[in-house]
């Protein structure tokens, strides 16, 4: 009776340990998000208008489906915030972005930034982007720092757009940007070359 | 015959001419924008998490951070048609907890249109309550039509939201969280006389500088 006594506490307490030790050893810290890359997929719905002066008349102005790829380069634990690599294509080449990701609050398997950028869409086309996303992120079974499965989607968005042509324009509206994890041995297959250039 | 011909053309002139007149007497300007109060409906929906800190440098978990649909006021004092961009300046009116607080001059960007129907951007900070303040980016698409008999003056408008962000803090001297989401923003014009807007506006929201009254 006192065997069994001492080989049930036993195996409760390793069964503890072993939550223990999984625990602790599985969960992330926020700078493994380094040189994770995501594929980013972006469309807009807005309108646009001639700029004041003179001004006129308000027409739609839509973007379809683009894709774009996403870098996390570093994390700055004094900042706590990450710098990143936005690679868009500008209509003719594909264009590395440098641009930051403060963590604003929760964890490193799952937190919350607020992305902001300015970039030149096409020749004529300047945008700024402000869009806060849920980053979520897993690490592997067998390597603790190692993200084996991560997205992020959009909790709102917006942009401001600029367009220099004959007649200035001026436009506005909301942003969708979702982004999935492409794993590391598929970022040389996946990401343009010209992104990978850093 | 000829005096057919003559009164049909003199008709013809007369409609052109009466045309003419409507088309530029009765066209809007921006500035006729000032003076005018809105009654908006704002709702929030997002996330919020412990803020990540040396101390805390793991965070802590986030939570859903949505807000029911509250009332506020938002007022248009003037049109700077020299600011590059041009701009309004607008008073917007929130009840924060306690008291129905006005914040005065704020910039809302005019991005392009014409005045009957325009887009802005409206950035601005706002104190939701003791502990908690809110930044907004609200894209917005603004619309009015003018009274027919009486230049200038605008008679219906309203405007809502093309997207729209928040970012708040919670937490004061130490923000222990942050959330961050998305706005509905819409307003619907405050109609009629000094008095009538006195009625519908909280006492709190009007703005009593010289040239600011309620009504103006």
């Amino acid at each position: 009776m006192r065997l069994r006594n001492i080989v049930f506490i036993l195996l409760v307490a390793a069964t503890v340990f072993g939550f223990f030790v999984l625990g602790t050893a599985q969960a992330l810290v926020f700078s493994d998000w380094e040189g994770t890359w995501f594929k980013v997929k972006m469309s807009e719905t807005g309108k646009a208008g001639p700029a004041v002066p003179p001004g006129g008349e308000v027409a739609t102005n839509n973007e379809k489906t683009t894709t774009s790829y996403l870098v996390v380069d570093g994390y700055d634990i004094s900042a706590t915030a990450f710098a990143v690599g936005y690679c868009v294509f500008n209509g003719s080449a594909w264009v590395n972005h440098a641009a930051v990701w403060p963590v604003l609050g929760g964890e490193p398997e799952n937190f919350l930034t607020l992305f902001t950028y300015s970039l030149l869409e096409t020749q004529i086309v300047s945008q700024t982007s402000w869009i806060p996303l849920e980053v979520k992120g897993k690490a592997s079974n067998n390597a603790p720092s190692e993200i084996t499965s991560a997205s992020f989607k959009n909790l709102g968005g917006i942009f401001l757009e600029e367009i220099d042509s004959i007649i200035p324009y001026g436009g506005v509206g909301s942003i969708k940007f979702t982004g999935s994890f492409i794993k590391p041995d598929q970022v040389t297959g996946t990401v343009p070359p010209g992104c990978l250039i850093r | 015959m000829r005096m057919k011909k003559i009164c049909f053309v003199f008709f013809i002139a007369i409609t052109l001419i009466g045309f003419y007149s409507i088309g530029t007497v009765e066209a809007l300007q921006f500035q006729d924008w000032s003076g005018t109060w809105f009654k908006v409906k704002v709702s929030e929906k997002g996330k919020a998490g412990p803020v990540v800190s040396v101390l805390t440098p793991n965070g802590g978990e986030v939570v859903t951070n949505n807000e029911k649909t509250f009332d506020s006021y938002l007022k248009i004092q003037l049109f700077d048609i020299a600011g590059d961009p041009p701009f309004f300046l607008v008073g917007y009116c929130s009840f924060n907890g306690s008291v129905w607080a006005t914040q005065r001059d704020l910039p809302m960007q005019v991005v392009g249109g014409e005045p009957t129907r325009f887009l802005a951007l409206f950035n601005f900070e706002r104190i939701q309550s003791q502990n908690i303040t809110e930044e907004y980016w609200v894209p917005l698409e603004v619309k009015g039509k003018e009274a027919s008999n009486t230049v200038g003056e605008i008679n219906s408008a309203s405007f809502k939201n093309l997207g729209g962000i928040f970012l708040e803090e919670m937490g004061t001297p130490v923000v222990t969280q942050r959330g961050v989401g998305s706005v509905t923003f819409t307003g619907s014009l405050v109609k009629g006389t000094a008095e009538d807007i006195e009625k519908n506006v909280p006492e709190g929201c009007r703005l009593t500088a010289p040239g600011q009254a309620a009504g103006e």
